[in-house]
């Protein structure tokens, strides 16, 4: 080997040792588990979901527009984008928000390129339980597939999102606490296990996520979550899962520590938190 | 000047001057001024539409409420330096989140603290943000209730945070709650791959930290909605780890007339207020009927404190089983 092509396998080692130093120094984690996730901590992905025009359809009559969703959703995309410059993958509201877009590929859906597409989601709307005993996320437009989904049709996580905010009425309750089989490498599901009023909480959130400079400080994912929405709430239970312990520390990429992510096994950890 | 017209001009007098010393019997303000007007949340499920009967007893007798002006929060950096020092923080003051509250960071080795107040309402916002302490990995040894109440009197006395003349009972009622859990639950392996039809097993579960409540009440009625929050998070070994105080310094402003609890009960069926049901909930039972203040979020200016009536009671199935508790609210001003 020539002393040049010696030179140069040496600078190449150099520059790749670097790369795993910088990128541990960031806290990126070492195993990705999803095949879509790129570029995290330099190119993360924030996407919103707020439905708050149920009326349009007949069989939604009973749900009741939610004045706030859309200006929440909206509001939590925004300051991520502003604030902290991630890009908006994924921002639909009302009718343009398809079941499809938050269900596995297997089951017909798109979630790679939507709900599990991006690094975190917000999800704003109804839910229901008169699917046979059974909770779903609510949406407005039954054309593409149908209005609901349900929980074996939701696999997040392995594609690329690493956080799910799912602003919407007893997810995680105890008699239908079916969405832990959502998660697939994915960190964080962060909902409540009662009823959540119709509020405008993305932006709080969002703020709490992100240091903002001088007298400020990044909040982890789990904290943005329960207080950024207790500002709003009230007497409101609410509930994140995750599939280890170390998922409840994370950061949004930038802001500080994220997990590596998790493979799935059979134990899950919650943490609960009540708004007054 | 005679007797009868000097009599006159002073029974004149003496009546303007009463009239002066009670505008609002003259000033009489209705629902349709919009200050005046609560907007009430609704919740994010389909609400059944239930028939409802009223067994509440003791119901409210007033026929007038005041309504109070929320005095405009003074919020300074110097105001916000002073609260921090009381808090042991050091370093400087900012202004965060567009402008929307002043803060200070408390950074040390081992403890990172934020400190931030809402201009918009004065609400001040303490959080223990490093290490969190809110959820310790293992279970915490937690002080008995009527200690948590006595170390959060405690820990917001010296901080400034509760006036010392402040009596429980007066103006504010305290109770103890948990404030948040820690668990994990276990899914038998061979369903871990498969679409989990089964609600896991919650294998270990303890309280993670205590919330102290301070409930206000402004004339005797109790405060309510998401406004009128004052609470302190306590955890491992009785320390304070958080502190939300919502609390609007207000003056009487305009007394009102209000409905019956009867036209309300009304109202309320007719959804003009904001209740919520499951959808198979047959009926709602109404038990107890209330006066009380309403209060917006933190984050909002608020001008005026308006009372509502508040119903609570019980939604119950087809065949009369229960359900869930009920609560639903309606404006009081007529």
């Amino acid at each position: 080997m020539s002393r040049k092509r010696l030179s140069i396998h040496l600078i190449r080692v150099v520059i790749v040792v670097a790369i795993f130093v910088v990128t541990g120094l960031l806290g990126v984690p070492s195993v990705y588990g999803g095949d879509g996730d790129d570029n995290d901590t330099t190119y993360p992905e924030v996407g919103a979901a707020g439905m708050g025009d149920y009326n349009n359809d007949g069989d939604y009559k009973d749900s009741g527009d939610l004045e706030y969703a859309v200006s929440s959703a909206y509001g939590f995309k925004d300051e991520l984008h502003d604030e902290a410059g991630w890009t908006t993958r994924y921002y639909k509201t009302n009718n343009n928000v398809y079941e499809e877009h938050f269900k596995k590929e297997s089951y017909g859906g798109v979630d790679y390129s939507y709900a599990d597409a991006c690094d975190i989601c917000w999800f704003q709307g109804h839910s229901n339980d008169w699917a046979e005993d059974e909770l779903v996320l609510s949406f407005v437009n039954e054309d593409n597939d149908d209005e609901y989904l349900e929980h074996n049709e939701a696999r997040w996580g392995d594609w690329d999102a690493e956080w799910m905010l799912i602003h919407t009425c007893r997810l995680f309750h105890s008699d239908w606490r079916y969405y832990w089989s959502a998660a697939r490498y994915c960190h964080l599901i962060c909902s409540a296990s009662s009823d959540m009023w119709d509020s405008n909480d993305g932006r709080s959130v969002a703020e709490l996520l992100i240091d903002s400079g001088s007298g400020d400080v990044a909040y982890t994912v789990k904290y943005s979550w329960f207080h950024g929405i207790d500002l709003r709430q009230w007497f409101v239970s609410l509930y994140v899962m995750g599939e280890n312990q170390q998922c409840g520390s994370d950061y949004i990429w930038g802001q500080g520590q994220v997990c590596a992510d998790p493979p799935r096994d059979s134990t899950y950890y919650y943490w609960t938190y009540f708004c007054w | 000047m005679n007797k009868k017209r000097i009599t006159g001009i002073i029974i004149a007098v003496l009546l303007i001057t009463a009239g002066g010393s009670y505008p609002f019997y003259s000033d009489l303000l209705s629902r349709s001024d919009e200050c005046f007007s609560v907007d009430f949340p609704s919740i994010e499920a389909p609400s059944g539409h239930p028939d409802f009967e009223l067994t509440a007893s003791n119901l409210p007798s007033n026929n007038r409420m005041m309504v109070y002006k929320v005095e405009d929060p003074v919020v300074t950096t110097d105001s916000v330096w002073q609260i921090g020092e009381k808090l042991g923080f050091e370093g400087s003051v900012s202004y965060i989140d567009g402008g929307k509250k002043i803060a200070m960071l408390d950074e040390r080795a081992e403890e990172v603290r934020h400190l931030s107040v809402f201009i918009d309402s004065g609400a001040v916002d303490y959080v223990i943000v490093y290490p969190d302490k809110l959820y310790p990995p293992e279970p915490p040894n937690l002080p008995s209730e009527e200690e948590a109440r006595q170390i959060a009197i405690d820990f917001l006395a010296q901080s400034g945070l509760l006036s010392a003349d402040a009596e429980v009972g007066d103006i504010y009622k305290v109770d103890v709650v948990t404030g948040g859990t820690y668990g994990n639950v276990e899914v038998p392996e061979e369903v871990v791959e498969d679409e989990g039809e089964i609600i896991p097993e919650v294998v270990e579960e303890y309280i993670a930290h205590l919330l102290v409540r301070f409930h206000r009440q402004i004339d005797g009625f109790p405060v309510i909605g998401s406004g009128s929050k004052f609470g302190v998070r306590i955890g491992d070994d009785g320390e304070v780890i958080t502190v939300l105080k919502v609390w609007r310094e207000v003056t009487p402003c305009n007394e009102v007339i209000i409905n019956t609890p009867e036209q309300a009960y009304q109202e309320l069926k007719s959804g003009a207020g904001s209740y919520y049901t499951p959808l198979d909930c047959e009926k709602v039972v109404i038990e107890q009927v209330y006066l009380a203040y309403w209060m917006e979020p933190p984050d909002q200016h608020q001008e005026y404190v308006a009372p509502v009536y508040e119903f609570k009671g019980k939604c119950v199935d087809k065949d009369g089983k229960y359900l869930e508790d009920f609560t639903g609210w309606c404006e009081a001003v007529k």
